[in-house]
């Protein structure tokens, strides 16, 4: 059982096999795990477990935190699971990878989709996002919604209820603690040290960055392979959550099988 | 590890496949940080050595480091042309493959 101070995980086991293997989702920034839900529709012969960050859904009073806290956090989920897949949307694939080289006695395989990692030479000096959230001056609330003006539209923006603007912005803290710990202190895993099977992918319409990024570290990664998912852009588990959960099947194609 | 030095400009020889431009790219990179004490996320696989604060002595230090790492050791005449990580993969991976075809060559030879 995690402690009270810890997220609480939430486990769809696969309804006829008892054996099914385990997937664990983890979210990324302004975001929480129930938008993996469409994508667990299509994940229905695993056992799979997403819980809420700290600082976000219904994790919100636990946070900010910083990286290493959350890859504690995933560390103590995966040890009540076992070996497990782990895949990862955005900040949540870059704690799977952080992970996944520290305990590979927990990671059987990664999906990681496009995860930030300002560290690698190929991330430019100051991405867009990263210009909008911590160089424009912008409040925490304010920073918030002009990341989200950016990337969803400013109509879109504007369509949300006012109760999900509100809170999004209330999120802005959070996302600004988040963002500064990716550029803070040492690379947090070196790619070369993990040693499970990784799908890194990418969105064919996200931000040239991503992709890139996305696709020199499958090259950096032993057993790294790169994916792109047409028409998709940066939440592509929400908008293409079918081929999302393709990236699934596709680690688990090559993990070993006495590590399934 | 043997070494081969490398004190005469790039010469073209053959494509670098994608893995390994990528992890000549961040090994030169990881150098790049460690020897002039910068935190990594400051280093771009276009970064210029001396643009960062690189020197002579600094220069010294990394192809210390570079040998140490990959056994090929560059020159600072080699560094100063192309004093940027994906400028210098490129070069290491065409100093390796010379080192590769003139073993083949001696081969060849002592035959």
């Amino acid at each position: 059982m995690p402690a009270s101070d810890a997220p609480r995980p939430r486990t769809r086991r696969a309804s006829a096999d008892d054996n099914a293997g385990q997937v664990v989702l983890v979210h990324g920034t302004l975001d929480e795990s129930g938008s993996f839900r469409r994508a667990q529709d299509h994940l229905s012969r695993w056992s799979v477990t997403t819980y809420d960050r700290r600082g976000w859904g219904q994790s919100a009073p636990l946070g900010p935190a910083p990286l290493a806290q959350h890859a504690a956090d995933l560390t103590d989920v995966l040890g009540g699971l076992g070996p497990s897949i782990v895949a990862g949307h955005s900040y949540g694939a870059t704690i799977a990878l952080t992970v996944a080289a520290a305990r590979p006695d927990l990671v059987t395989a990664v999906v990681a989709y496009e995860p930030p990692l300002p560290w690698l030479p190929w991330w430019p000096e100051r991405a867009p996002w990263e210009q909008i959230v911590l160089d424009e001056g912008h409040a925490p609330a304010d920073a918030a919604e002009a990341l989200l003006r950016s990337v969803l539209g400013a109509e879109a923006w504007l369509r949300l209820p006012e109760r999900v603007r509100e809170r999004r912005r209330a999120e802005g803290p959070v996302l600004v603690e988040e963002m500064r710990s990716l550029r803070a202190g040492p690379p947090s895993f070196d790619p070369e040290a993990v040693q499970c099977p990784v799908v890194t992918a990418a969105g064919a319409e996200s931000l040239p960055h991503h992709c890139l990024t996305a696709r020199r570290l499958a090259d950096l990664l032993p057993k790294g392979r790169y994916r792109e998912i047409a028409g998709a852009g940066h939440p592509g588990h929400v908008t293409h959550p079918g081929r999302f959960a393709d990236l699934v099947s596709a680690v688990a194609e090559v993990v070993p099988v006495e590590m399934r | 590890m043997d070494t081969v030095v490398a004190g005469r400009a790039p010469a073209a020889s053959g494509p670098l496949d994608p893995r390994t431009e990528a992890r000549l790219v961040w090994r030169v990179a990881r150098q790049f940080a460690a020897c002039l004490e910068l935190p990594q996320i400051t280093i771009r696989a276009r970064s210029d050595f001396f643009s960062l604060g690189g020197d002579s002595l600094s220069i010294a230090d990394l192809l210390a480091r570079l040998e140490d790492e990959l056994g090929v050791l560059l020159d600072a005449d080699a560094v100063v042309a192309a004093p940027t990580p994906e400028a210098m993969a490129r070069h290491i991976h065409d100093r390796t493959h010379d080192r590769t075809h003139d073993r083949a060559h001696d081969r060849a030879y002592a035959r």
